[in-house]
Order: C-alpha cells, then sequence, then structure tokens
C-alpha cells in the first residue's frame, strides 16, 4: 500500500519471548512467541478469554517484563513503558479526577507543552473523535462508547509510533462498536500508525486488520497467521460480502478448538 | 403527592419543638431538682449571658484553634507518612508495624502523658488532637495510596509521566476519595480529643467551661456548653464537606 511509504517507524519485532508469572502456582502466559510487526500495520491477535493475549500487549507497553527472550521497537529493546507506545485499555482507565480536556491534555502536560499549544492538540483530537462540546465533562458523566474515544483522543495527543488496544471495545453494545471500529479504521488510514489490537471478537479481526494472530490457549503462541485481504477502506457493508464469510468460517473453526481447549472440554 | 409532602413537612419540622417543649414540661414539673435539670429556657438564658459576656465566644476561639492546629497538623502528617508507607516497600516494612502497634491506643488515655509532657498549655492540646486525628488519616491514606488501580498507573506511565508526576498527578488524586473520608471522620475524632484535653485541665475552651461549670453546679452552663459543642463539630463537617463539594467536584460524581 501507498500508505507504508509515509512511516519507516513503528517496527515490532518479538524473538523467543516466554512470560512466567511468579506466585505459588507460576502461571505460564506465553510461551517462546515469535513475530514481526511492520510500521504502519494494524495487527490483531485474537485468542480466547485468558490466553495471555492481554500479557503480550502489556510486555509490548512495558509493564510486564519479559521472563525471557526479547522484545524491540525500531531495533530497541523495551524495558519501560513510555510515550511512544500508548495503549487504550479495556476499562477506558481515564482519570475520572480530569474532566474530558485535562485526560487528553494529559501527555502534552507531562510533555511540558505550553498551554495554548496543549489546549489546540487537545482540541483538534477531540473534533477528530467528534468530542467537542464536551471539554468540561467529567468521564463519568459520558457513555462507554465516548469514554473510549476520549481515551484514543488521549493516545492520539501524545503522537505514538504505536497505538496498543487491548480489548477497547469489549464492553460497548454491538451497534456502538462497530461505528468505534470504523471511527479507529479512518483514523488509521489518516495517520498510519502501527497498531497492535487485542481482541476475542472474530468479527472485530476480521474488521479492522491487515492480518491477524490467531494464540492458542495458554500459554500462548502463534497457532496461525491469517491476512485479511480485503479491500480497503472498509465499511460495515463488507460484514456480509462473500470472501468475508469465507474469512470468518476458517477463523472461527481455527478459534474454537482453542476455546474447547481452554474450557478442556472433550466430545 | 400533596398530602405526602405535607406529612413530610411535619415529620422533618415537628419533632425538635416537641422535644423542647416536652423537655421544659418535665423540668418543670417538679419530677427533679430544676437546678440540675434545667428547662431549655433557663439554658437559653445562660446561653445568653454567656453570650454577651464575650466568656463564650473567648471559649470558642480556644477551642476552635486547638481543633484547627492539631487537625491540620494531624492529617498532613498522617498523608504525609500515609503516601510513604502505602507506596515505599522500605518504609512500609519500617514503619508498617510500629504504627499498627501504635494504632490501637485511645488516642484520650495519652491525656496524662500530654499533661506530663507538655503541661496544661496548649501544646498538650495539640498534642492529643493529632494523635487522635493522625491514625484515621493515615490508615485511608494509606489503603488508598497502595490500592490505587494499576491501569491509572500504567495509562500515566504509558503517557510518559515518570514517578514524580505520577506521584502528583495520579496517584494522590487517585486516593483521594480514601483520604476525604479519613478526613472525614477525623473532625469527630479531633472533638473527642478535645473534650478530654479541655476537661483534663485547661484555663479555657468550651468543654473547659462546662467543667468548671459543673464545679460550681451550673448545669445550665453545662448543658449551653453542650450544645455549642455540637454545633461548633456539625458546622465543621458541613464546612469539609462544602469545601470538598466545591474543590473535588468529580468525588460525588464517581460514587
Amino acid at each position: 500500500m501507498i500508505m507504508e511509504v509515509f512511516s519507516n517507524k513503528g517496527k515490532i519485532i518479538v524473538r523467543n519471548l516466554s512470560v512466567v508469572f511468579k506466585g505459588n502456582k507460576g502461571v505460564h502466559a506465553i510461551d517462546q512467541l515469535n513475530f514481526d510487526i511492520q510500521p504502519g500495520e494494524f495487527v490483531c491477535f485474537l485468542g480466547t478469554t485468558g490466553c495471555g493475549k492481554s500479557t503480550i500487549l502489556n510486555v509490548i507497553a512495558g509493564f510486564v517484563h519479559p521472563t525471557s527472550g526479547e522484545v524491540l521497537l525500531d531495533a530497541q529493546p523495551i524495558t519501560a513503558p513510555s510515550s511512544e507506545r500508548g495503549i487504550v485499555f479495556q476499562q477506558h482507565a481515564l482519570f475520572p479526577w480530569k474532566t474530558v480536556l485535562a485526560n487528553i491534555e494529559f501527555g502534552s502536560k507531562i510533555h511540558e507543552k505550553k498551554k495554548e499549544e496543549r489546549r489546540l492538540i487537545a482540541k483538534r483530537y477531540m473534533d477528530l473523535v467528534g468530542l467537542s462540546g464536551f471539554e468540561n465533562s467529567y468521564p463519568s458523566q459520558l457513555s462507554g462508547g465516548m469514554q473510549q474515544r476520549v481515551g484514543i483522543a488521549r493516545v492520539l495527543a501524545n503522537n505514538p509510533t504505536v497505538m496498543l488496544m487491548d480489548e477497547p471495545f469489549g464492553s460497548l453494545d454491538a451497534q456502538t462498536r462497530v461505528i468505534m471500529q470504523e471511527l479507529l479504521l479512518d483514523i488509521w488510514q489518516k495517520f498510519h500508525k502501527t497498531i497492535i489490537f487485542v481482541t476475542h471478537d472474530v468479527d472485530e479481526a476480521l474488521f479492522l486488520a491487515d492480518r491477524i494472530l490467531i494464540l492458542t490457549a495458554r500459554p500462548a503462541q502463534i497457532k496461525k497467521e491469517i491476512k485479511v485481504s480485503l479491500p480497503r477502506p472498509r465499511t460495515y457493508e463488507i460484514l456480509t460480502s462473500q470472501k468475508y464469510v469465507s474469512l470468518k468460517k476458517a477463523v472461527m473453526e481455527l478459534i474454537r478448538e482453542e476455546s474447547l481447549k481452554a474450557l478442556n472440554f472433550k466430545r | 403527592m400533596k398530602e405526602s409532602k405535607y406529612r413530610r413537612f411535619l415529620l422533618v419540622s415537628l419533632p425538635v419543638p416537641l422535644f423542647l417543649l416536652l423537655w421544659e414540661l418535665i423540668a418543670r414539673s417538679g419530677f427533679y431538682n430544676i437546678n440540675l435539670f434545667p428547662p431549655p429556657t433557663i439554658v437559653a438564658s445562660a446561653f445568653y449571658y454567656m453570650l454577651i459576656s464575650g466568656e463564650l465566644l473567648r471559649d470558642i476561639l480556644a477551642s476552635l484553634t486547638r481543633v484547627v492546629v492539631g487537625y491540620l497538623l494531624g492529617s498532613s502528617m498522617g498523608i504525609i507518612i500515609g503516601i510513604l508507607t502505602g507506596r515505599i516497600k522500605s518504609f512500609q516494612l519500617a514503619f508498617g508495624q510500629l504504627i499498627q502497634l501504635l494504632r490501637p491506643i485511645p488516642p484520650i488515655s495519652y491525656v496524662p502523658l500530654a499533661i506530663l509532657w507538655f503541661g496544661l498549655g496548649e501544646v498538650s492540646k495539640y498534642f492529643l488532637v493529632f494523635v487522635g486525628v493522625f491514625f484515621p488519616v493515615w490508615i485511608n491514606t494509606h489503603l488508598g495510596v497502595s490500592n490505587v488501580e494499576k491501569t491509572y498507573i500504567w495509562a500515566a506511565k504509558s503517557l510518559g509521566a515518570g514517578n514524580r508526576r505520577t506521584l502528583c498527578e495520579v496517584i494522590l488524586p487517585a486516593s483521594l476519595p480514601f483520604i476525604i473520608a479519613g478526613m472525614r471522620t477525623s473532625i469527630a475524632i479531633a472533638f473527642y480529643c478535645l473534650v478530654a484535653a479541655e476537661i483534663a485541665g485547661a484555663f479555657s475552651g468550651v468543654a473547659f467551661r462546662i467543667s468548671v461549670s459543673h464545679l460550681v453546679f451550673r448545669v445550665d452552663k453545662m448543658m449551653a456548653g453542650l450544645v455549642v459543642l455540637g454545633v461548633m463539630s456539625a458546622i465543621a463537617d458541613k464546612a469539609f464537606t462544602f469545601f470538598v463539594h466545591k474543590y473535588v467536584p468529580w468525588y460525588d460524581m464517581s460514587r
């Protein structure tokens, strides 16, 4: 795609990544994981609940340290959280003591930007996610979809090279979810940042991603890589196209195998 | 609808006048010595004379200063130590046990010690209020600070915040609801400690006035003093919630 010429930053390389959580049981979350993500690529991790997919994201974000293996962003090892890797959480994680505007300005404030500049940046991204007029509201006064839009704007305003998204639309109703997915695709097409998106929703992964990495039940390994060759820009209409349906069937079979394994379900 | 509103009005507004009336009647009935159980009218006139003689205002000012100084010292210390023990592992290990050992000691039991150490002057009053206020504020701050939702801290760090900014911009405001709860409980405790300190030995103050009036059988002045203490404590609580509402507007929303 032409877009890929725009950005050459945001390449992620993961080699032999394992994560074992300490504690009396020693949960083995990730086992010998290897993958590359290209600059500007939209990749979805698709896996069943509790398979360790959020842990992958937390390692890339720098919240969780690998037990072994390495994770590189643009050839630099990731050791700690940084504003080049913004994250949108499942439970929005907006600061309830700050207004919408102050939440979006948080990154600029940390980076010591001048007040006028902060305001300008924040307003731009509030417009982008369609939240103008809600500057002085508090997060608890917004609906779930609006809260996640603030979460996205808060990350974008910080201009990261990589956006990490941890089931950000998981708690929204089905209609709102599709609208949020379309909004996210618009944004991605505009800024072309690398996006790593974690979900357990097959439709969501197919609709959004260039590439889907299907994970096994815990410990997470890559079961299969699926290239989603659906045309872009995508709208909800592709959800009923022939190609989409056949892709979905293939993905569902794979993910079902893992769900049955995770549930220890034998038939 | 209209009827229930009327009912509500009666239910809210009647009990106090009825209570006063009943008190007046019983006290005047000769059922008990009127000097030991004076009716509200006599208490009110005692209150009036205390007020115009200037005695009451001096006492209120003295008590208020003690409560405010002790409260501010105790709560600011509680917040600082709470942040340290809640956030820094080595602090928690070093001081957590110690503070937990001291915490269950009722603050009033420090009264004799405070008098020996600091005499009957103001310092012993500040000290007792301080002790009473410190522990609940500390424990609440400690709990709040050590239980900040992990995603808030992660969000701040991934937006570029270092440790100091995360503390000021995220950990403190996130634990504010806990700190506020601790500080509010402490208002009433501050008044308990004030009363204990003034009764044990003082030269002014509302509880001191109650105590000396007791020696001369002025039960009317004692009762007036009780009412004043009650009103002071209630106003302090109302003022506190007013400031919280004004300066922490998200506090009510987030509950």
